[in-house]
């Protein structure tokens, strides 16, 4: 691969955020960094606990009141640091530069405003069309995430329509802006396999189109593979791999995305056992020094246990692919 | 330590002190503590005003028309408002918890009559049902009662039918059913445990309701008899000397004030605590 | 020919529902389950798959004898469980077992881990209490709990824990057949595949077969040695596992199994179906094959006028489509 020259659209360095509770402190994302270029999905796959969910949230800077805080690291968007903007200027990027599409759509629309209506506003709030044009330009948005029948829809409240339907118009609203980056929480997690098809198609369509980047949160490798160019892996708050997809699936580095990769039965073969990875994912109280990995890690020994390990070239020889494990090396 | 137990970190100290000292010790240990008997009169010491004016600390809070004392009086009156607001609520609180559970478990035409039941007690007077009783059979202490239970049960029975019906959906009601549980079972073993919370909630919420009742219904002479001291029918002794004889009016009233506004406060910190989805109730 | 351990004859379930306001008599019919005939040998899994509002949980519930049918009949071991009364109805309730999806909704916050794996014996068996704790023993120690954790509240475990306490909750009894409800899709993926293995040994162990509703196809792949597709309450295809997914025929089987995404970066993988549009209200299906508004197969006339007959397309493998009759 050839260096991009563009910088990152996105670029998060050394991220750190903790939820406070009193006195007791608890850092949910540790010193997380990765970059997404124009036009391109970048995937975050974890599971719960993994702090892929708070990452978004930090970028956003809509953590949990009071408790959630960025304790340091810088969030460069376009060449502005958003660490630091006031919440005047942050909701200006909200919306604007950055949108956001979450998992569940019923809770993401106000259920007393019609489509339209909510649509018209995102516009407005915008600023990106003179107001006469307004409802045309929803209706064209409407369009442009495919809700058939656009006009009669644009009319409707949410409660008349589908998941499927409402997670398309939680996507026109993100889009009303021309954000440089959407950033997408599980959106397709509540739908249905045959429209969370269409779902995805129609993301890779916008992005062709509009060149936005993607940050794509997730647990399901299958939606990476099918949709991200990019992905990074988190696992208690920490990046253990990074790479492109392909790199990642023909080389997976790290011990815990080769278990995630193997425990995850296939639809294109039989296998007669999966691997099971032992032991429960960590609550975020519980992680020690070392590899947060180590508990549940087949390969690990005492210095995984007491030691964080360095991030290292991936198996794949790729530039672009990085894990942090001691063991890279030793495992087959 | 205490810092884990959120109802413990932000202890209500006030409302609880208040209600142990007006209400809780003085209805358990009144014959020890007040001064004098409340039953006797001095006639020699009739209408003696309060300590600081002009009375004495013979009798702290002065005395009434027939010179018993205000402060023994209040004192043993507590035990009335306890104990009606603990029998008229646990009774409330049994009926509306059987009806609630049967009319949201059953649904169907039960919960129909049931519920149209409700909304018939809510819609009736209760001073008005009280008046017809007492004329019936007289004041006494089983009709402040009856009444109580006629006035609250029904908010048990909604809120408990509600719940009933929120959780009756759910999987381990139907993984109980799944494994052969009756539904005598899953009402007393799965529903009612997990209701709990809620009919606790709303019994101390129902106290203050519980005494402003009890109070008016003796204060209009159809609740307690006479010459008990209860806190309602102490209020009503001083009403015609309000001006000249404040004390005797006022004392009573203040019992009745502190009581139910200790008993409101320490009601929402539970509900937060429990339950705080009941907060719209 | 031996007894299959479930079997379905034509087993229908509709739903009265108002479909204006308080005040509305417009009243409408959801089949949310129609005509659907099965059967399921001893020892096998079976998987429903569809996608939702498809009728697999209605199906399910009335296989649980939760929700009597319209019309039609449940029948495990022969006998048909709406007859079932006292002692026989005792016999259903510990021969057949469930596993909810939800590891945080169907346990009672109320029990104890003790209370709620006894349960099943506790109500339908005479025990002594040291004969309960052995059982209750034994069957957390089969799914890899410890007999101490007995103590605890459901609260104190994590999701993939309290799923165990659902199993050993069902196994207590040694049932014969288990309905498994989504019993992964609630838990974390590192954790998924420790929870079908558990299976899979409960499986050979006790010699118990499964019917297990599932919408990510992996794990139906997985489990089942047999999958019957759903489409709109009604069944479209039933075929041995790798039949189905080496070789699916109904249309929208195909377009399903297209639209499962496989753990491979996209560069070798050919082009999946798109389905146009979303499945169409329960209430008011499509004339003819319910399907035939969104398929990429369809022959004019005929699809939206009759409704296709299942029919045996191979050993153990029936399809309801025109494209195979006549």
């Amino acid at each position: 691969m050839t260096p991009t020259p563009d910088p990152p659209v996105l670029n998060v360095v050394n991220l750190r955020t903790e939820l406070v509770f009193g006195a007791h402190r608890v850092e949910v994302v540790r010193d997380v960094s990765f970059s997404v270029m124009r036009g391109e999905t970048l995937g975050i796959v974890g599971e719960s606990g993994s702090g892929k969910s708070m990452t978004a949230l930090s970028i956003m800077q809509v953590l949990p009141r009071p408790i959630g805080r960025i304790h340091s690291g810088e969030i460069w968007l376009d060449g502005r640091n958003l660490v630091g903007l006031s919440e005047d200027q942050m909701t200006t990027v909200r919306g604007r530069e950055i949108g956001m599409i979450l998992q569940d759509p019923h809770t993401s629309l106000n259920p007393v405003y019609t489509v339209g209506n909510q649509l018209v506003e995102a516009l407005r709030l915008n600023r990106t069309a003179e107001s006469r044009t307004l409802k045309k330009r929803a209706i064209a948005l409407l369009k442009r995430v495919n809700v058939a029948d656009a006009e009669r829809r644009f009319h409707a409240y949410p409660h008349q329509m589908s998941g499927g339907m409402k997670q398309r118009v939680v996507g026109a609203i993100s889009l009303a802006g021309a954000p440089k980056v959407i950033i997408a929480d599980e959106p397709t997690t509540a739908l249905d396999v045959t429209i969370q098809l269409q779902y995805l198609q129609l993301l890779e369509d916008i992005q062709r189109d509009t060149g936005t980047a993607i940050v794509f949160i997730t647990h399901d490798l299958g939606i990476v593979a099918r949709l991200c160019h990019r992905l990074v892996v988190m696992y208690a708050g920490r990046i253990v791999e990074e790479g492109t997809v392909a790199d990642v699936f023909d080389a997976p580095s790290h011990p815990y995305t080769t278990a995630l990769l193997n425990s995850v039965p296939h639809v294109d073969r039989k296998v007669d056992r999966l691997y099971a990875i032992a032991g429960q994912p960590p609550t975020l109280n519980e992680i020690g020094e070392g590899c947060s990995f180590a508990p549940r890690c087949p390969h690990a020994d005492d210095l995984c246990r007491t030691t964080r390990p360095p991030r290292d070239p991936g198996k794949s020889g790729s530039t672009d692919h990085f894990a942090s494990c001691w063991k890279l090396r030793d495992i087959a | 330590m205490f810092n884990r137990i959120p109802f413990l970190r932000r202890f209500p100290v006030i409302p609880v002190a208040i209600l142990l000292v007006v209400l809780i010790i003085p209805a358990f240990f009144a014959t020890w503590i007040a001064p004098h008997d409340p039953y006797t009169s001095n006639l020699r010491a009739r209408l003696v005003p309060p300590v600081g004016f002009g009375g004495s600390w013979d009798y702290p809070l002065g005395t009434d028309r027939l010179g018993r004392c205000m402060l023994s009086r209040i004192l043993h009156g507590a035990k009335y408002a306890l104990g009606i607001s603990m029998i008229g609520i646990v009774l409330g609180a049994v009926v509306g918890t059987v009806l609630g559970l049967i009319s949201g478990y059953l649904r169907g035409w039960v919960d129909v009559f049931i519920m149209r039941l409700v909304d018939i007690t809510f819609a009736l007077p209760s001073i008005l049902l009280a008046l017809a009783l007492a004329a019936i059979s007289g004041p006494s202490f089983s009709l402040v009662v009856i009444v109580v239970v006629f006035v609250i049960w029904g908010f048990f029975a909604r809120q408990v039918r509600a719940e009933t019906l929120s959780m009756r959906e759910r999987d381990f009601v139907a993984k109980a059913r799944v494994a052969g549980a009756s539904d005598t079972r899953i009402v007393l073993k799965y529903i009612l445990p997990n209701i709990a919370n809620t009919i606790i909630v709303l019994a101390t919420l129902q106290i203050g309701v519980v005494i402003i009742l009890e109070a008016s219904l003796s204060f209009l002479g159809i609740g307690i008899p006479r010459p008990a001291p209860a806190w309602g029918l102490l209020v009503a002794d001083g009403r015609q000397l309000i001006v000249s004889n404040w004390w005797i009016s006022l004392f009573p009233g203040l019992a009745i004030l502190l009581t139910v506004l200790s008993v409101n406060l320490l009601g929402d910190r539970l509900r937060d605590w429990l339950d705080p989805k009941l907060r719209q109730v | 020919m031996t007894q299959p351990i479930l079997e379905l004859r034509n087993l229908t379930r509709h739903f009265d529902v108002g479909t204006g306001g308080m005040f509305s008599a417009r009243r409408g019919l959801v089949r949310a389950v129609e005509d659907v005939s099965l059967t399921l040998e001893h020892g096998q899994t079976l998987a429903l798959v569809g996608e939702s509002g498809c009728g697999k949980t209605t199906l399910a519930r009335m296989l649980l004898r939760l929700l009597p049918p319209t019309s039609g009949q449940v029948l495990v071991d022969g006998q048909d469980v709406a007859t079932l009364l006292g002692s026989t109805l005792r016999a259903f309730r510990t021969k057949v077992q469930a596993v909810f999806q939800d590891p945080w909704a169907s346990l009672s916050p109320r029990m104890k881990v003790f209370d709620i794996v006894a349960e099943t014996l506790v109500v339908n068996e005479r025990l002594t209490k040291g004969e309960l704790t052995r059982r209750v023993d034994e069957a957390l120690t089969s799914v890899g709990l410890r007999p101490e954790q007995a103590r605890l509240y459901p609260h104190e475990f994590s999701g993939g824990q309290r799923q165990r306490i659902a199993i050993a909750s069902a196994i207590i009894a040694r049932p014969k057949l288990m309905i498994l409800d989504e019993p992964v899709s609630a838990l974390d993926v590192s954790i998924r595949s420790q929870i079908m293995n558990l299976f899979k040994d409960i499986q050979t162990e006790y010699g118990c077969s499964y019917v297990i509703v599932a919408h990510d196809l992996g794990t139906t792949r997985y489990m089942a040695d047999r999958i019957a597709v759903m489409y709109l309450g009604r069944l479209v295809e039933v075929a041995p596992t790798d039949e189905i997914f080496d070789l699916p025929r109904h249309p929208y089987t195909e377009a399903l199994l297209s639209a499962a995404l496989p753990l491979r970066p996209r560069k070798d993988r050919a082009e999946a179906i798109q389905l146009s549009g979303e499945v169409p209200s329960p209430m008011n299906p499509p004339s003819g094959c319910a399907f035939h508004p969104r398929c990429h197969r369809v022959i004019d006339g005929r699809c939206s006028s009759d409704i296709p007959v299942s029919q045996s397309i191979g050993p153990a493998h029936r399809v309801a489509c025109h494209l195979y009759s006549g």
